[in-house]
This record gives structure tokens, sequence and C-alpha cells, in this order.
């Protein structure tokens, strides 16, 4: 397998989170559709920092997902509120705000 | 074919197929169990490629941290008894047009790139250099990253905290 090959299978993995973002009705499944875009910015930097002496990829990657945890946790705080105050997680009935 | 390209072919292979999945199927909860299975396979390509610590914080991050964070929103946010744990799609067409048309630009992008062919690896030992990183050229960046995910944590109890009646 070569390079191309495997950057062609990270766009494939962006591109599924990017149709899941789109498409679902629910908000953690959005949630979760971004978690894998993410994932897929990692393995770019993980591939292209093979072969590099300084690693400066595979610490951009241990970056990324810190903050990828800090988002997902403060993502889950702000939809367990909306799921308080809406009785539902669908994102086509959240449609007031302050209401 | 040496044995890590064949692994190499095969993990990638159910890293498609589990995203494939992901987008189609409808329950939520099988949704963030095929997530596990990707978020997985994916630390097994890290290893693989020669990035031993991403892989270990990959699992121990996403599939620790992230995953049972997101279990734990499906169990409060859904009405469990009764109803399905289930979720609808709308906006195919529109998100598949979107969707195919930016997975099409990058394809041609990867294309017409012209990168060498590095895919033996040479870093041995990574994890030394890399400790050696953090706290070295990328300090400043360690130290920023701890505060904001303090903040962050200590912000979504917060807001996630019941109000006073």
């Amino acid at each position: 397998m070569t390079t191309e090959h495997l950057l062609i299978l990270s766009a494939f993995v962006f591109c599924i989170g990017l149709f899941i973002s789109l498409t679902k009705q629910n908000s953690i499944f959005i949630l979760i559709g971004i978690e894998l875009m993410l994932n897929a910015a990692n393995v770019n930097f993980v591939i292209f920092s093979q072969n590099e002496p300084s690693l400066q990829g595979q610490m951009a990657a241990i970056f990324i997902m810190v903050i990828a945890a800090a988002e997902t946790a403060v993502a889950l705080a702000i939809l367990f509120k909306i799921y308080r105050h809406y009785q539902t997680s669908d994102l086509k009935e959240v449609n007031e705000l302050k209401g | 074919m040496e044995i890590s390209s064949i692994g190499t072919v095969i993990m990638a292979g159910m890293v498609a197929a589990g995203c494939i999945g992901l987008a189609i199927t409808k329950n939520l909860f099988y949704a963030a169990i095929t997530l596990m299975m990707v978020f997985l396979i994916v630390a097994g390509l890290y290893v693989v490629w020669g990035a031993e610590f991403v892989g270990i914080s990959q699992i121990v991050v996403y599939v620790g941290g992230v995953l049972v964070l997101i279990v734990f929103g499906i169990l409060l946010t859904q009405r469990i008894q009764g109803y399905k744990v289930e979720t609808s799609n709308y906006r195919i067409i529109p998100g598949l047009i979107v969707s195919g048309a930016f997975f099409y630009m990058l394809v041609n992008l990867i294309n017409n790139l012209s990168i060498g062919n590095h895919t033996e690896i040479s870093n041995e030992d990574t994890v030394p250099q890399i400790g050696v990183n953090l706290v070295t050229e990328n300090i400043l960046a360690f130290e920023a990253i701890a505060i904001l995910l303090l903040v962050a944590l200590i912000g979504a109890s917060t807001i996630a905290k019941p109000e006073k009646e």
C-alpha cells in the first residue's frame, strides 16, 4: 500500500464523517461524525510523520486528541442541557432561542 | 508482500467497512460500538506505522474517554423505556452530493500530489523522543493544552449542573 492509498483512506473517513454530520437528525450522532473527522485528520498527521526524525506530526496528533476530548465533554454538557429543556435530542425540534 | 503490509490492507478495509456501517445504521447504540471498533483499528494502524505512543493515547483517550462519554450521553438523553434508540436521516441527497464532491476533490488532489514512497518505517523507539519533545520544543503547547482541558472539563460540569429551583 502506498502513501497515496492511505491518504485516500483518510479522505474517505473524513467524508463519511461529513456525511453523518450533515444528514443525521440526532445530535449525538452528529458528535460521532465530528469525532470521525478529527480522527481522519489525525491519521493524515501520523502518515506524514513516518520517516520524519523530529516527530512533529505525532505531536500534532496528540494535541488534536486532547482537543477532541475537551470538545466532546463541552458538547455533551450542552446537549444534556438542551435535552433537559426540550425533552428531545432531535435537532429538528430545537428551533427557538431562549424559549 | 510482507506481513505488516497485508495487515495494513486488512485493517484499512475494516476501517472503511466500519465507516460505511456508521453511515447507514440508524441505531445510536450500534453506532457507538462501531465507532469504538473503528477507533481501535485505527490505533492498530498507528502501531503498524511506527507511532506507538499515538496508538496507545488513541486507545486511552478516544476509546476509554470519548466513547464512554458518548455512551453516557446516549443513556442520559434517550428515553430508553418503550422508545427505540433510533434516529432518522434527512437531507440525504444534498449530504451525498456535498460529501461525494468533497471526496472527489480530495482524491483528485491526492492523485496530483508527488509524494515520495515512504512506507517503510525508520523511526525506531519514538516514545523517548516524544517525551523529550513534549518538555522542550512543545512545552508551551503542552502547558496551554493542559489549562484548556482543565477549563473545558470544569466548564462542562458547570454547564451540566442542575439549576437551583
